[in-house]
């Protein structure tokens, strides 16, 4: 009663734009937060198939609310859904209170009890985290301890269920998630290691999952399945090293897309290398990863993509932000496997010289690319431990996934002109997850222009110009944006993306935006009205489908 | 220090070896098998067969003695056929069937005849290769001079005939025996050799190694404790076995068979007792019977 009182007081002063008081007397208790909300008015637009739902307007907010005293802090999440936003992972409805927990910490333990996020490693065995707008959250609720008990060595421990559902409040799955981690700091460890200029940690993981979601009568279901690994980080003056090797046991899962891939009862690993160089104006980094059946949930039954996952599938390629690039052909790792490797690079050709002149330049270049392993399948009628397949380390086949050659250059052109231009060439299959049309492999050039005029001290202008080009799917898209900034409160901003190479004439589709924002202190409201067509948004490779919309949208985010 | 190192190797170790390892995760539906000879009620327990590689390269030889208990003539047939198999260190496999079309000599006859060794197979056998003579043989189940039967003189070079052919096929069986049940898992891997073209079957037949009764020699005489060598018993698979290739096949293709049997009990019969049971198994054209490769297995514990 008391906590529905709580969250109702917090959803009116939300919903009004106010905010919690902060409170800090003399450092004695801190009362800290954050708020956001975005809200959709929808149009019907047959055209680019924007359906009107019954409810004709969706509503995402949330607030984070943090008490901290002394060595004692505790807060909570108050999530609304009323309706959820359109294409927003199922899975979230109402509103309630969608996280809380407490924490303190004395002496080199710290103990957190409810709900926690944390990552192990890279996160292939365990990451824990959230992302509202993906409509991601994975978050433990339980017991979190670490531990501190010599120098240089950092130990964790947790255990506790995931979230699942969000129903006017937290629903978590039934699987069961036990976790270890262990890191040791050499240099810290031993006093006369303090100053080498080699830098060592090492680290271990173990990760357990118990449930009997599935029942299914065809196989026999692993209820307790681990999954260990260890790491390694190096640093020697301006070299750097990071290598994890994780190993999961059989973890079977349904796969609904192939039936080959249904139940495989193989041990998983993932191997993840970088190797990395940096100075002042250049850098390069190498990554490789060997991925081969990974998907690691808490639960053995099919869910939608995003849910209970315990490990994470790291992507090596380039988020990119540009609209284009970004949303139409991302890159989401293949979870029964993939090889992959990235080449980074960065390099600033110097100001005042000759070639770089007044300012110098930017100029990056990033090579990353994605195939499937070599599977050596196993006769079926002799698989009696459902192996499926073999696979060995970085044994890769001819089949590509995934390839990203682009390149940047930046360049301040005086005082007032800034210039960025960026070329990518993609081949693209997504056979792992949908994202194009159909299931083909996509071969596409995008080019973009990226100008900033700052008029004066207060006054700015971007012009962004870009263009796809691709025989398959839906063919070519052009796309400019004219943003006017009025700083420190206003910007207002229309863009237009247009997919004039539709190979069906009718689709051939204008989808202007217009969008208009205030900002004050810590206070954001933008509002933008027009179409925005469907696409992918990933956030590290995890992405989501957004169906395309006409309508009005509302949004503000605030903290205190 | 080491007291924190202690505890967490001991508590990764408690949680590693508190996962499941699933040795055999699928839910054997195999209705051809009967699971409940097999004593542990869990079937994925089962232990089943791991295969290595088939490294025979020689063609092996069927001999089907075709006797009966009252024909004279039998006992030197079977003098030969023995002879033939012990020349040729295994790669000869005999075979006594206890069949004719008219099945005179396999009769039981009271008073000194008593037993009837006569089989299902043996006598679907005998009447498609139309067997109306004791002694007489199969030697691969080769027509020779349009007929499938040949008198036992003529056996040695027949067999040496079929010893020199390059086998199209291999097999191999592997098996597991519960005298709890007395039941019997059988295991058989195919594996094609050359390419073929045509319809061909596996066959798994039960085999007495020696089986002393009652045998009649020439002059009348009464032999009460002959040894019967190598008796055809009983079908494990279908009498014409089981189709494995229908069509063509290519070289490298293996295929697989798994039969359940419950062995006859050997408290009634000593003859049943497993050390003196063997498995004969061969892949055969459908068409024409021909024998295409033949192997014994013991199941002698």
């Amino acid at each position: 009663m008391n906590l529905k009182l709580l969250f109702n007081t917090a959803l009116l002063v939300s919903f009004t734009g106010q905010v919690f008081f902060a409170q800090n007397n003399n450092n004695e208790a801190v009362i800290s937060g954050n708020f956001s909300s975005t809200v959709q008015y929808y149009n019907e637009d047959s055209l680019i198939n924007a359906a009107e739902p019954d409810h004709k307007l969706g509503a995402n907010s949330f607030a984070n609310i943090n008490f901290n005293k002394g060595n004692f802090s505790a807060g909570v999440r108050l999530e609304s859904y009323l309706n959820p936003l359109e294409g927003y992972p199922i899975g979230f409805n109402g509103s309630g209170i969608g996280y809380r927990y407490a924490n303190w910490n004395n002496d080199g333990l710290d103990v957190t009890v409810g709900n926690f996020y944390d990552q192990f490693g890279s996160g292939m065995i365990l990451r824990i985290w959230e992302s509202r707008q993906l409509g991601i959250d994975n978050a433990m609720d339980g017991l979190k301890v670490k531990y501190n008990p010599y120098k240089g060595v950092y130990l964790k421990g947790l255990i506790g269920k995931q979230r699942y559902r969000f129903d006017d409040g937290l629903k978590n799955g039934d699987g069961l998630v036990r976790g270890l981690d262990g890191e040791v700091n050499i240099n810290e460890l031993f006093d006369s290691l303090n100053n080498s200029k080699l830098k060592v940690t090492i680290g271990g993981s173990f990760v357990s999952k118990f449930n009997d979601d599935n029942n299914t009568a065809d196989y026999i279901m692993p209820k307790n399945v681990g999954s260990y690994g260890g790491r390694i980080a190096m640093r020697y003056g301006k070299f750097r090293f990071f290598g994890e090797y994780i190993y999961k046991e059989n973890d079977p899962y349904p796969d609904l897309v192939d039936p080959e891939f249904s139940y495989v009862y193989k041990n998983g690993e993932g191997l993840l290398l970088n190797l990395g160089y940096s100075q002042k104006g250049f850098s390069v980094d190498i990554n490789a990863k060997h991925m081969d059946n990974m998907l690691w949930r808490s639960t053995n039954v099919t869910v939608q993509p995003t849910d209970l996952l315990i490990g994470y599938l790291p992507t090596l390629s380039t988020q990119h932000t540009y609209a284009l690039a970004g949303t139409l052909y991302p890159y989401v790792p293949n979870p029964r496997g993939e090889i992959a490797f990235q080449t980074d690079i960065l390099y600033k050709i110097p100001k005042k010289t000759k070639i770089g002149g007044k300012y110098g330049w930017d100029i990056g270049l990033n090579i990353a690319t994605a195939y499937a392993p070599e599977r050596e399948f196993l006769d079926p009628s002799t698989d009696t431990g459902r192996q499926v397949y073999s696979t060995q380390l970085f044994n890769l086949s001819d089949s590509m996934f995934f390839r990203d050659i682009n390149i940047s250059i930046g360049k301040k052109i005086n005082k007032k002109l800034k210039l960025k231009l960026k070329y990518l060439n993609f081949v693209f299959d997504d056979r792992a997850i949908l994202v194009a049309k159909n299931h083909e492999l996509i071969y596409a050039d995008i080019a973009i222009a990226d100008f900033t005029w700052k008029i004066s001290t207060h006054h700015s202008v971007r012009f962004e110009v870009q263009n796809m080009w691709t025989k398959q799917d839906q063919g070519n898209w052009g796309f400019g944006q004219i943003e006017y900034s009025y700083s420190p409160h206003w910007f207002v901003a229309i863009l237009d993306q247009y997919n004039y190479g539709n190979p069906i004439e009718t689709q051939q589709i204008h989808y202007l935006l217009g969008t208009a924002g205030y900002i004050k202190g810590p206070h954001r409201f933008t509002v933008a009205y027009g179409r925005q067509r469907a696409g992918v948004f990933c956030v590290g490779g995890v992405c989501r489908q957004v169906p395309a919309s006409n309508g009005l949208t509302f949004s503000i985010t605030s903290s205190f | 220090m080491k007291i924190t190192i202690i505890c967490l190797a001991l508590l990764a170790i408690i949680l590693h070896s508190s996962c499941d390892r699933v040795e055999n995760p699928v839910v054997v539906r195999d209705t051809s098998l009967d699971w409940t000879l097999y004593p542990d009620a869990d079937t994925s327990t089962y232990p089943w067969p791991t295969w290595t590689q088939n490294t025979n390269t020689a063609q092996r030889v069927l001999l089907e003695d075709y006797t009966g208990h009252t024909c004279t003539n039998c006992p030197a047939a079977a003098v030969e056929a023995k002879n033939i198999e012990d020349a040729n260190g295994g790669n000869v496999i005999v075979m006594s069937v206890h069949a004719s079309v008219g099945g005179g000599f396999q009769q039981p006859s009271l008073p000194d005849y008593p037993l009837d060794h006569r089989t299902d197979a043996g006598n679907a056998y005998a009447i498609a290769m139309n067997m109306t003579l004791n002694p007489s043989g199969t030697i691969n189940r080769v027509i020779t001079n349009g007929e499938y039967s040949a008198f036992s003189s003529d056996w040695s070079n027949l067999v040496n005939t079929q010893l020199a052919r390059t086998p199209d096929f291999n097999i191999q069986c592997a098996f597991n025996y519960y005298p709890q049940t007395n039941g019997l898992f059988l295991h058989l891997e195919t594996e094609v050799l050359n390419d073929v073209q045509g319809t061909y079957d596996i066959v798994s037949l039960l085999v007495r190694d020696t089986l002393v009764a009652d045998q009649e020699f020439p002059q009348g005489l009464h032999e009460e404790e002959y040894d019967h060598h190598s008796v055809l018993t009983d079908n494990i698979s279908d009498i014409w076995g089981s189709p494995i290739i229908n069509g063509q096949s290519t070289a490298g293709t293996k295929l697989y068979n798994n039969y359940t049997y419950v062995v006859p009990s050997s408290d009634t019969d000593s003859s049943y007792n497993i050390n003196n049971l063997s498995v004969i198994t061969f892949v055969s054209d459908r068409d024409t019977y021909e024998v295409k490769q033949v192997i014994k297995t013991p199941l002698s514990e």
